[in-house]
């Protein structure tokens, strides 16, 4: 029985795979062993070296943070959410449908890629200001920001998911007698959804580091306010509590795309 | 009886007629003539196969049946028509080299997709059912499963039962075995053979092995490259159905040696 496991029909020998639930435990077990090697060589260092609390914080400081200003953390937490989930749908959805215009039109590819390639270059924090002033102190500037930030990798990767059909589909669909319209529905979108969520799951982090970015220019709440008043008032612990509070939000960002992807694009690309 | 008449019916007109067709393809390097005053003509219901070098125009030659390409000189005749009207009509299956599935259909729902593509009018056009195609291709049980839980034999049956979907008059077939191992290849052989039978298709095999070009064909079209021209046209006088031991014959043999010294001097 064990060995028909073994050889599959291609007669490639394999390693006997382990039972699913197994290979999660392993995962997690270094997973967890890494933080705590961390967190430990964290603390060691602090120790021998002597670093004054106000520079680097204690392990358990931070933890500390966590508890007492919880609800300072997550009240905060909330406007950074909406900026940055706002901000990576609008430039999301707009770079999804700028790639389909491109893809349909060489021309207007070749007149306004070159504005697009050129806006990506301006770093975002140079554009912060400027949006801050044109737009005020509320969540607006914030989610053009972070609407930005995930705007140009997903514009990117759509145009070349959208192109990436190879010749025999082509020319199957043209056997076929299909239309344009069917080789875009039937073969382009499907073609481009692994490379869609490639780049969204890299402009769902991006954009909260917009979001964070935008409120360290001008804003009384939100993850970036908490930084910098964190940092100016010496804080330091509730600093590091805000930033593990940033990841974690741009962690779930990126753990609900993943999961959407795995949802949608069920067939392996090849 | 049906499909003897069919048969009958079909033998008497060309399906295929290709006159003094030239194809030039401009590249970096210059023009590359890939076939120069090539006529080939196949009768309904025929089973030919094509055989030459790498860069004969095999390939380009199904291309301009199959009106993905259109010829520079001469020209192009599928039942009388331009081929276009046969591929707008459904009556063109095209089977490719590497299957061609889209992997994120189902084997099922990869031989539906020539149903749902094309205008619109293809539903209320007669057409086989796919899950029936399916089996006849030999993939009971299999109908859900992907392209990429297929094996490379079953992928190209899946593509053979999609290119038959819509009933087609003439089967395009670009080495379609071309990437299996002999064992598979020769089960498919006999399997298209019977597939050919039972469907009264006219079928245009190319294909890069000698041995598969004379158990299949009616007649074996030898091209010769450079440019790309039909070289020999060798006839294969041998009745179906052709059981595999059929290559232990002396006259397949001696047939297939006529193929093998008509290749070297090409």
């Amino acid at each position: 029985m064990r060995r028909e496991a073994i050889a599959d029909g291609d007669g490639v020998p394999r390693r006997p795979p382990r039972p699913p639930w197994q290979t999660h435990v392993r995962t997690v077990f270094w997973v967890v062993l890494g933080f705590v090697v961390t967190i430990a060589v964290w603390q060691s260092i602090i120790t021998v070296r002597d670093v004054p609390n106000y520079v680097v914080p204690p392990p358990g400081d931070v933890w500390e943070s966590l508890r007492t200003d919880f609800d300072t953390l997550w009240s905060n937490t909330k406007p950074t959410a909406i900026e940055s989930i706002g901000g990576f749908l609008i430039g999301s959805l707009g770079a999804i449908f700028l790639a389909i215009v491109f893809v349909h039109s060489r021309i207007l590819e070749r007149m306004f890629l070159p504005i697009v390639i050129v806006i990506r270059t301006i770093p975002v924090v140079a554009i912060a200001p400027v949006l801050v002033l044109m737009l005020g102190n509320g969540l607006a500037p914030k989610i053009v920001i972070a609407a930005l930030i995930s705007f140009f990798p997903t514009l990117v990767n759509m145009v070349e998911g959208l192109q990436s059909v190879d010749s025999q589909s082509v020319e199957l669909f043209r056997v076929l007698s299909a239309s344009k319209w069917e080789v875009f529905w039937k073969l382009r979108i499907y073609k481009s959804l692994p490379f869609l969520f490639a780049s969204l799951k890299i402009a769902s982090t991006a954009s909260v580091i917009g979001a964070v970015v935008a409120e360290w220019i001008g804003s009384d709440e939100g993850l970036g306010a908490l930084i910098i008043l964190a940092t100016f008032n010496f804080r330091t612990s509730l600093l590091y509590a805000t930033m593990i509070f940033a990841s974690i939000l741009a962690l779930v960002l990126f753990a609900a795309i993943a999961l959407l992807e795995r949802i949608v694009v069920r067939w392996q690309p090849e | 009886m049906e499909s003897e008449e069919l048969t009958d019916d079909r033998e008497a007109q060309t399906a295929i007629d290709v006159t003094n067709a030239t194809v030039r393809f401009a590249t970096d390097q210059g023009e590359i003539i890939a076939l120069q005053d090539l006529s080939v003509r196949i009768g309904g219901g025929q089973l030919v196969t094509v055989i030459g070098p790498s860069g004969c125009g095999k390939s380009t030659l199904l291309r301009l049946i199959a009106d993905l390409l259109a010829p520079s000189a001469g020209s192009v005749a599928v039942f009388g028509a331009p081929p276009d009207h046969a591929r707008r009509d459904r009556r063109l299956g095209f089977v490719f080299q590497d299957a061609a599935l889209l992997p994120w259909r189902t084997a099922i729902r990869n031989v539906e997709l020539p149903l749902e593509v094309g205008s619109g009018v293809t539903r209320d056009r007669p057409h086989r059912n796919p899950g029936e195609l399916l089996d006849l291709v030999g993939l009971n049980g299999r109908h859900n499963a992907y392209p990429q839980q297929l094996s490379g034999g079953m992928r190209q049956r899946v593509s053979i039962a999609r290119a038959l979907v819509t009933q087609p008059q003439i089967l395009l077939m670009d080495e379609p075995f071309g990437a299996l191992d002999a064992i598979t290849r020769g089960r498919l052989n006999v399997e298209l053979l019977s597939i050919w039978a039972k469907t009264a298709t006219t079928i245009v095999f190319v294909t890069h092995s000698i041995d598969e070009a004379v158990f299949l064909g009616q007649r074996v079209v030898v091209m010769s490259a450079n440019p790309g021209r039909v070289h020999a046209e060798i006839e294969v006088p041998i009745g179906y159905p052709r059981p595999p031991e059929l290559r232990e014959d002396p006259e397949y043999v001696a047939i297939a040696a006529q193929v093998r010294r008509a290749l070297e001097t090409a």
